[in-house]
């Protein structure tokens, strides 16, 4: 087979890729310049050249790039590992930070309990003044959970003491809400009932007003206008019932 | 457009044989400028031997090609960032001439830059790129010693040499020369104009710090008057325990404060590159001022690329502006951005990639730190992407 047109000197078949150059080249079987037949022209051989040289230096950057991208391989399992560790180190870090912050949190509110108790008690004083009389100085707003633990705390002093009297002391009082109004009737008539008295002194104006408003029946307790008058009843109480 | 007879082209060759690289990175060069290039500028991948990389280079090169080159923690070429490889920018710019010089090292920092500027005053170059070994030099006191002799005008582009991460030792080429201490220079005498940007993406994670105590410019001794080390180990909480490869993710910045606000000086990023448990100091790579205020940064792997991507929007904006296009762009980056983005890294150059023409050919590489200018006075950088967009007016 002959090639129509010489493919080593036609110029359009510079433009084809070297496998099909090569393939067009060795199906050539008549080709005079193969078979040494007829003389290699200087541009045939030029060609030649160059195109070998493109075809090296394409096989050169092929094979530069296989190299780079086994590079990038090798350097991906590097860098993933090096992320795992850092990720496993991270999540280390955290877990202790967490379990740190959490110890210290512990810590804090148990600081905190001992502090809530510790205020509820100077909240609720009882301080015994004379034999069988304690007196309960009141300052602040008295909340529920105040109430209940003034409840606890007085009704156990009263049995333990023996006392004849409680005297609640509310100079230091500001204002009454219902609830707390409710509450401290209770509280004298749990008092009444251990076979004691409660006295209530020093109401402010205001306290009476509100609890007249609110319709809570205070009347029925003993009441003074002053902590001093208290104690003076108290103490001429105790002398009526020694003297009977 | 550049100018007929201005040819510039880059090779990144990736072979376990640095003198085979070297010598096929050549090879590709000349194929790509149609003849060997008349000034090289080489890094190469800092398991290479400098020697080899050379010997490869000059079997391909005429003697009197200037040769310039040094090792880094990674290439930037054509291919974007790679490791391991030769990577070489090579020029052929009639009209214009190249000079490369080198300094063996010395004491005395300033004096070095002094020193290395005399060889370049008659005449004065209009680009210098320079590659100073920052484990044998105080690279912020080289380029004051070069700017007190050539005057602040002059761009000065480049960045530190680098080996592997293990910061002991790193090799430069100057021609035929090998160095392992000093520094290296290709000095650039012709027409070009230059649009830098330096952005590193780093915001604080601390409270203001004074610096109280200095020494030597780059010894942190103290911050608020208490010892310097303490006070990082402090702030680090729970991290300091990763203590110390952890410092290369909370560099040191320098506070500026303009008019009320306040704000990260981008010019001024230290790396905390060793700790001196001793004294209770920390060893950063580049000085500071004294009584300067500073905070502890971080920056999460977007950051860094807002960083990068910044940069590279003021370089491009800069060039609408001048309504010309580059024929070159020079990238110098923070080693550290590499370890901290991880296998993110390839990102970077990705952006780069995205924003520059795919014809601009470009070059640079993952270094101890970073020379560009800001506000057209070159400056040492450390953990921050610089890049240089560069255009040669004159040919022949």
């Amino acid at each position: 087979m002959r090639c129509e047109r010489c493919c080593l000197e036609d110029p359009a078949s510079e433009s084809l890729d070297l496998d099909s150059y090569c393939r067009k080249l060795t199906a050539c079987t008549e080709c005079p310049l193969q078979q040494g037949t007829a003389a290699i022209p200087r541009e045939v051989l030029l060609s030649q050249i160059r195109r070998l040289s493109l075809a090296a230096r394409q096989s050169r950057q092929q094979q530069n790039r296989i190299r780079q991208l086994e590079r990038e391989q090798k350097e991906l399992a590097q860098e993933i590992q090096r992320s795992d560790e850092r990720v496993a180190k991270l999540e280390q870090t955290q877990k202790a930070t967490a379990q740190a912050a959490d110890e210290q949190l512990r810590a804090q509110l148990e600081l905190l309990a001992q502090q809530q108790a510790s205020i509820m008690a100077l909240a609720t004083p009882i301080i015994q003044v004379w034999d069988g009389v304690l007196v309960l100085p009141l300052i602040g707003q008295l909340d529920a959970e105040r109430m209940q633990t003034l409840t606890v705390s007085l009704l156990t002093e009263l049995q333990q003491r023996r006392a004849r009297f409680a005297v609640l002391d509310l100079t230091g009082v500001p204002t009454l809400d219902e609830s707390s109004a409710q509450h401290l009737y209770r509280v004298a008539t749990a008092v009444r009932l251990l076979g004691a008295e409660a006295l209530l002194c020093g109401l402010r104006s205001q306290v009476v007003q509100t609890v007249t408003s609110l319709g809570v029946e205070l009347s029925s307790l003993s009441t003074t206008r002053s902590l001093q008058d208290a104690l003076r009843r108290c103490i001429a109480l105790t002398r009526e019932m020694k003297r009977a | 457009m550049t100018q007929v007879g201005n040819r510039i082209a880059t090779a990144s060759i990736v072979n376990d044989d640095p003198h085979a690289a070297a010598q096929e990175a050549i090879r590709e060069l000349t194929d790509q400028l149609g003849a060997p290039p008349s000034i090289v500028l080489v890094v190469f991948s800092a398991d290479f031997s400098a020697q080899a990389v050379r010997d490869g280079i000059y079997r391909e090169l005429p003697a009197s090609s200037v040769l310039v080159g040094c090792s880094s923690f990674a290439e930037l070429g054509p291919d974007g960032a790679l490791t391991h490889s030769v990577t070489a920018l090579g020029l052929q710019l009639p009209g214009y001439t190249a000079k490369a010089l080198c300094t063996q090292g010395g004491t005395d920092s300033f004096a070095i830059g002094q020193q290395l500027a005399e060889e370049l005053l008659q005449p004065k170059p209009d680009l210098l790129l320079l590659f100073p070994d920052v484990l044998t030099l105080n690279v912020t006191r080289l380029l004051r010693g070069l700017q007190a002799q050539l005057g602040t005008d002059i761009p000065i582009l480049g960045g530190a040499p680098a080996d592997n991460g293990a910061f002991r030792q790193t090799e430069m080429i100057c021609g035929s020369q090998i160095l392992q201490s000093g520094a290296v220079a290709l000095a650039l005498f012709g027409p070009l104009s230059i649009h830098s940007a330096a952005c590193s993406g780093y915001t604080p994670v601390s409270v203001p710090l004074r610096a109280t105590s200095i020494e030597q410019g780059n010894v942190l001794l103290e911050l608020n008057g208490r010892d310097a080390l303490s006070v990082y180990l402090e702030l680090l909480g729970p991290r300091r325990n990763e203590m110390p490869a952890v410092t290369i993710e909370y560099p040191i910045g320098v506070i500026r404060r303009t008019s009320g606000k306040t704000e990260v000086q981008t010019d001024l990023v230290r790396a905390v590159f060793g700790i001196d448990e001793h004294r209770g100091a920390l060893v950063l790579g580049g000085d500071i001022p004294e009584q300067a205020e500073l905070c502890i940064l971080s920056a999460t792997r977007p950051d860094l690329l807002s960083g990068t991507n910044a940069a590279l929007q003021s370089i491009l904006s800069a060039e609408k502006g001048s309504g010309s296009e580059s024929d070159l762009v020079l990238v110098f980056n923070c080693m550290s951005r590499k370890v901290i983005l991880g296998p993110r890294y390839k990102e970077e150059s990705a952006i780069l990639s995205s924003l520059v023409a795919p014809k601009i050919p470009r070059f640079g590489f993952y270094t101890f730190g970073e020379l560009s200018p800001v506000a057209r006075t070159t400056q040492h950088h450390e953990s921050t992407f610089t890049v240089a967009a560069i255009r040669f007016h004159r040919a022949t």
